[in-house]
């Protein structure tokens, strides 16, 4: 087996991988990003608790609203792209078809000829 | 004549997409934190918000073909006239059919998981905003060149009618995308300047990995669908020749 194809391949991925992997996390260096509490802890007063709360209630109840929108959405995306490549291997399958029937043309009365 | 099945496609690049799509996934579900949206005072966003990643990944894929397909119709139109050319006019029909095709199919992603997510997002499936209305034109659009391509005939004129037809994409791809810009809406600015919706590093990962392997999908799709019609058109002319021959031996 020839590895310079192999080679080739691997290093073209790893560029079509790698570089915008590396683009966004140069890019996250610059954001400042803090996520609100939403887990109590001991070292808590009463405030923070009592925000962290509210936090995990609202994250709760939004989440209950989500989920079926997310899977539904999900499914959706996943089975548009499954149903596309059954048609295109349906498709290749009558392409298949019509190449054995020309095959049969071409080695019966006349086909060698052609 | 050889009887070999036609590839289509690459099957390594198959492995690499599929390796691709499960890390993206990972990275969404598993590394990806919550939804909250970056600034000050974070709103939680919910856990639809990962729609956003498959949503924008399809949405940047269909707009691309689509542009891309108009181009390559303008360059249709150019070379079908051009002495010796013929060839390689036929080619880029047939890339622009396998296109539309793709483009299609990712557009109607779009269409349906984004109102998935505007469901619980805005709380409405559909509002006539600039940017919705817009892609849903775009589809119509690229549904009626296919529509065309399929019943208007193979000949040179279906194929210089549906290109024209094609060439109005380039536009309503280039204002789908500036439709917030120009004329606001519900649809924010997430991944361009000032968006701020993809607070963190994992979440900004997340997203190139999506990109990443659904534009590989894309690349692969296309080429398969490519690959196809090519095969498809050189069987038809094959069979012409053939009855030609058994008539006239």
């Amino acid at each position: 087996m020839n590895p310079r194809p192999l080679f080739i391949r691997l290093a073209l991925l790893a560029f079509v991988l790698s570089s915008p992997v590396a683009m966004a996390q140069e890019q996250a260096k610059s954001v400042k990003f803090t996520e609100p509490v939403t887990e109590a802890t001991e070292n808590m007063d009463t405030k923070q608790l009592l925000a962290a709360c509210d936090n995990r209630v609202e994250v709760c109840e939004r989440d209950a609203v989500g989920v079926p929108f997310l899977a539904a959405a999900y499914m959706a995306i996943w089975g548009i792209l499954f149903a596309f490549l059954i048609v295109i291997r349906r498709g290749q399958r009558r392409l298949e078809l019509e190449l054995q029937e020309l095959e049969r043309r071409l080695d019966g009365p006349g086909g060698s000829a052609v | 004549m050889s009887g070999s099945t036609p590839k289509v496609g690459f099957p390594w690049m198959a492995a690499v997409i599929g390796l691709g799509v499960l890390a993206s996934l990972y990275q969404i579900f598993w590394i990806a934190p919550s939804p909250w949206s970056g600034g000050p005072t974070p709103d939680y966003l919910g856990i639809d918000y990962k729609i956003f990643y498959f949503h924008v990944s399809s949405a940047a894929g269909a707009l691309i073909l689509f542009f891309v397909c108009s181009l390559v119709s303008i360059g249709y139109l150019v070379l079908r006239r051009m002495k010796g050319m013929s060839a390689l006019a036929l080619r880029a029909d047939r890339l622009c059919v396998s296109m539309a095709e793709v483009g299609v199919v990712f557009g109607l992603c779009v269409l349906i998981s984004g109102p998935l997510w505007a469901k619980p997002a805005w709380g409405t499936y559909w509002t006539w905003e600039p940017r919705l209305t817009m892609a849903l034109l775009c589809e119509f659009l690229f549904i009626g060149y296919l529509v065309l391509r399929s019943y208007g005939g193979s000949d040179e004129m279906g194929r210089v009618i549906s290109a024209g037809v094609a060439i109005l994409g380039a536009p309503a791809t280039y204002l789908t995308h500036v439709a917030v810009r120009l004329w606001g809406g519900n649809h924010p600015t997430v991944v361009t300047e000032g968006g701020g919706g993809l607070a963190s590093s994992e979440m900004q990962v997340a997203f190139a990995l999506a990109l990443t392997s659904l534009g590989l999908l894309v690349i692969y799709l296309v080429h398969g669908r490519y690959r196809f019609h090519t095969l498809a058109a050189a069987i038809d002319d094959l069979y012409l020749d053939l009855d030609d021959l058994e008539e006239n031996p």
